[in-house]
């Protein structure tokens, strides 16, 4: 059976390594993934411990579908308490990881404590390892799991490491396999470095048995139709995400100058199509790869044309670091965003937060509460590249004072920044927004200010909300497997009915962060892509698994709702669901006339919010109500089933 | 003189942007029963997967080998250098762990997903949809060609070059003894 993987305890304060089936019951509450995750996370953890102590517990997962014949089953998931936030920490990645995993034996790691020197995790077949780092400490992201390889003689060995960032307790550091394949936010890669731990590299040979082998393939074969046949999946093989800013840009939908303007009005450098050709003069025509079994192959690999890193390999970037070292600093070349990329790959760096920081940054620069003395001398201006690229090295590196505080996270920097720094800073419980702009787009807005990880676009997105789809559409992709008679609209601006559509996808999300599939796998960029009916039955056929649509839903509403207790338990109120006041009082300046002028507005914004917490079964505080905890069978939490 | 049908996997390296549902895929036709399990290290095409140099190299098992050779040879194609072994199909090579079922360590050799009645392509060529690899088939003329070795009898070959004749045939013997014995 595919559910035969274990799930492995390791304490690396004691070196003591323990492993266990997953009982059914558990996969049939949780499935695996995130959703076990959050479990574990809720149970093996104390409530206020320090995200860089001992006490936090880094979980890492395959989802349940991973390395069987359904497609794009390539995510691994990491939680933990965020050293960032200080609320629930979770992020995941493509790649080649988790299928790795999942041959060696293991669906879930809870790794415990710190280890004295620094160690990687050897696991191989059912057996784990803990070895010694020493030697690869100091090493960029790349340079670990290739010096790893090398060490043990395999170049099949898949790892999952962190880079100088994670080793210096940078908060948004982050965790990686591959070359930009990046589990990015939250902070995950701090937390392994604060458990010494520099990389976990897997190599398995046992096989992973399908349930119902000849139907499995051939459903995965109209599944696989379903992906190809989406117009959207299409360009993104071409283009990867970067064509998503060819609509949002022109629109009116990219932060720039932190959060000054909604819309690069020099962007024609890091346009996906210039970013496309540059692919492929430095690499050529085939320039893009894909993860695990997957066809829509959106990773694009290139070479640095030129700079001071020209010629230099690496992969991306995708639409977040046009955003992060584009738009939000005003920069205008293609060279910065994939010099930009480059550092923070090799870093083990969130880019989406760092791009952030510095425009924050540069912001508070041009306003004058940073001064040339805090920068040491750096002209941080908006749009000089640059003074953005030497931020990138000064926060991995923690030098200077600024890196240093930057280093530390919005809500700290700001503090120890002062004076009027908090107001400009542009973020959702101290986790840093995507560069777009959610102004005119309340639907948008309400998933950032809601996300269970923080500030944060794939947790609830109802991205298709921007495509203006007839409401029958809607109601038809909106009204499964549950139904919803409430209203929906198709206009991108209204605020009724948007808040069931942000709950839909945020229960969507959770779903495929379970099974293990990647978000555009699902109902996240086109709205005829597979869900929850799909997936009961790929499920059922290469698990054994009896889950109904609805029964998916139902764990993932659970899972949800383990988070919110999470974070509840760690101090989460109603007020931390809001955004920051600029999204209220400062309207668009620029873009598609259905943009221009569109801010927030508090009240309606209040109700949305209110509406979103009774789909969800929570009260007024957005605390869970005693009977939804009982309908979900969460009621006695922590119940410790594992 | 006959003529015979050369069944061939073409392979666009190019192309390949390194997902692996090739071996995927393979493991699973190979498995018993049939699609049962995924496993690509008992799949008889491999990608040879070197991101860092934008190196995607699908190879699949070739003929079977007992030996290590003894030159190695260095290849330069464009601007990129390939290393030695890196495009050799031997199967069971000393040298190396590739094809090699990592349970019973006998070898794995692409048999063109020999299946009845007879697939269309391929299993790996079906699953490629950017078409690194593709299938052709074309008419050679042959010499009579020697009686093939089955799959059972290359196996029995193996373990005969590991353990000796003798052994193998008592444990043979032993075998069908004793399973006399429990009917």
């Amino acid at each position: 059976m595919a559910l035969n993987r274990k799930i492995a305890y390791i304490d690396l304060s004691k070196g003591k390594i323990e492993t266990r089936p997953i009982p059914l019951e558990v996969r049939k509450l949780y499935l695996g993934g995130r959703g076990l995750d959050a479990y574990l996370l809720y149970n093996h953890t104390e409530p206020n411990i320090d995200p860089l102590g001992p006490d936090n517990v880094l979980l890492v997962s395959a989802g349940i579908l991973g390395a069987t014949l359904a497609s794009a089953t390539s995510r691994t998931h990491i939680m933990a308490k965020s050293p960032l936030t200080g609320f629930l920490g979770s992020a995941n990645m493509g790649g080649f990881f988790a299928p790795e995993l999942r041959w060696a034996g293991f669906d879930h790691l809870v790794i415990k404590g710190r280890a004295e020197r620094p160690v990687y995790l050897w696991i191989h077949n059912g057996e784990i390892e803990i070895r010694d780092a020493s030697h690869l400490w100091g090493k960029s992201t790349t340079e670990t799991q290739w010096a790893i390889r090398k060490e043990l003689g395999d170049e099949d060995i898949k790892s999952a490491v962190i880079g100088v960032a994670g080793e210096n307790l940078v908060r948004f550091a982050n965790v990686m396999t591959g070359i930009k394949d990046a589990a990015g936010r939250t902070g995950m890669g701090a937390v392994m470095g604060s458990k010494n731990l520099k990389a976990i590299a897997v190599r398995g040979t046992m096989d992973i048995k399908i349930a119902h082998p000849v139907e499995a393939l051939e459903y995965n074969k109209k599944f696989i139709t379903q992906i190809t046949s989406a117009k959207v999946s299409q360009t993104q093989g071409r283009l990867g995400t970067p064509f998503i800013w060819g609509a949002t840009n022109p629109w009116g939908g990219v932060r720039t100058r932190n959060f000054q303007y909604n819309q690069h009005l020099y962007a024609d450098d890091i346009e996906a199509e210039r970013l496309d050709e540059i692919a492929t003069e430095t690499i050529g025509p085939y320039h893009m790869a894909g993860c695990f079994g997957c066809q829509v192959h959106c990773r694009a690999q290139y070479r640095i044309p030129s700079g001071p890193y020209a010629g230099v390999y690496d992969e991306g970037p995708e639409y977040t670091a046009q955003g992060a070292f584009g738009g939000e600093p005003e920069c205008r070349s293609a060279i910065t965003v994939l010099t930009g990329n480059h550092l923070s790959n090799q870093y083990g760096l969130d880019l989406l937060e760092a791009g952030s920081l510095i425009s924050w940054a540069m912001e508070l620069y041009e306003e004058g509460i940073l001064t040339s003395k805090d920068t040491d001398g750096l002209d941080l201006r908006f749009g000089n590249d640059e003074a953005l690229i030497e931020m990138i090295h000064r926060i991995a590196n923690r030098k200077g004072w600024l890196g240093d505080a930057l280093a530390e996270g919005g809500l700290r920097a700001a503090e120890k920044i002062g004076k009027d720094s908090i107001k400009y800073l542009i973020h959702v419980k101290g986790m840093s927004n995507l560069h777009s702009d959610e102004r005119a787009t309340p639907a948008l807005a309400l998933g950032i200010a809601t996300a269970s990880r923080g500030s944060d676009h794939l947790r609830s997105r109802p991205a298709i909300d921007l495509y203006h789809l007839p409401e029958e559409v809607l109601r038809k992709v909106y009204s499964n497997p549950i139904s919803y008679s409430g209203p929906l609209s198709s206009d991108h601006r209204e605020y009724l009915g948007k808040p069931w559509q942000v709950f839909w996808q945020e229960t969507c999300y959770m779903g495929v962060d379970c099974l293990g599939i990647c978000k555009y796998h699902t109902t996240f960029l086109g709205a005829t892509l597979p869900n929850f009916e799909d997936w009961s039955r790929v499920l059922y056929l290469n698990t054994g698994l009896e889950m109904s649509p609805t029964d998916i839903w139902t764990v993932a509403e659970r899972a949800c709702n383990i988070e919110r207790l999470y974070n509840i338990r760690e101090g989460l109120t109603r007020e931390h669901d809001w955004l920051v006041d600029r999204y209220f009082d400062e309207p668009c300046r620029r873009g598609a006339p259905d943009v221009i002028g569109a801010k927030i507005d508090r009240e309606k914004f209040k109700k949305m919010i209110d509406e979103y917490y009774e789909h969800h079964g929570w009260d007024e505080n957005g605390v869970p109500r005693p009977e939804t905890l009982k309908r979900l069978g969460i009621d006695k939490e922590p119940s410790h089933l594992l | 003189m006959a003529n015979k049908t050369v069944k061939v996997i073409k392979i666009n390296a190019d192309e390949c942007n390194g997902c692996r549902a090739c071996e995927a895929i393979c493991s699973a036709f190979h498995a018993t029963p049939k699609y049962g399990t995924t496993n690509p290290a008992k799949a008889r095409i491999h990608v040879n997967w070197d991101p860092l140099r934008n190196l995607y190299v699908p190879v699949y098992g070739g003929p079977y080998v007992e030996a290590e050779c003894l030159g190695r040879d260095r290849y330069v194609i464009g601007e990129k250098e390939y290393d030695e072994c890196l495009f050799c199909r031997a199967v069971a090579c000393p040298s190396r762990d590739l094809f090699k079922d990592p349970d019973s360590g006998l070898p794995l050799r692409c048999d063109m997903c020999e299946d009845d009645p007879s697939l269309k392509e391929p299993m790996c060529v079906q699953v490629c949809l950017v078409d690194a690899l593709t299938y052709e088939e074309r008419e050679e003329e042959m010499e009579e060609e020697k009686e093939k070795l089955d799959e059972l009898e290359m196996g029995l070959e193996t373990l005969i070059d590991k353990y000796g004749f003798d052994k193998v045939a008592d444990t043979l013997a032993r075998i069908s003894i004793s399973k006399q014995a429990e009917t």
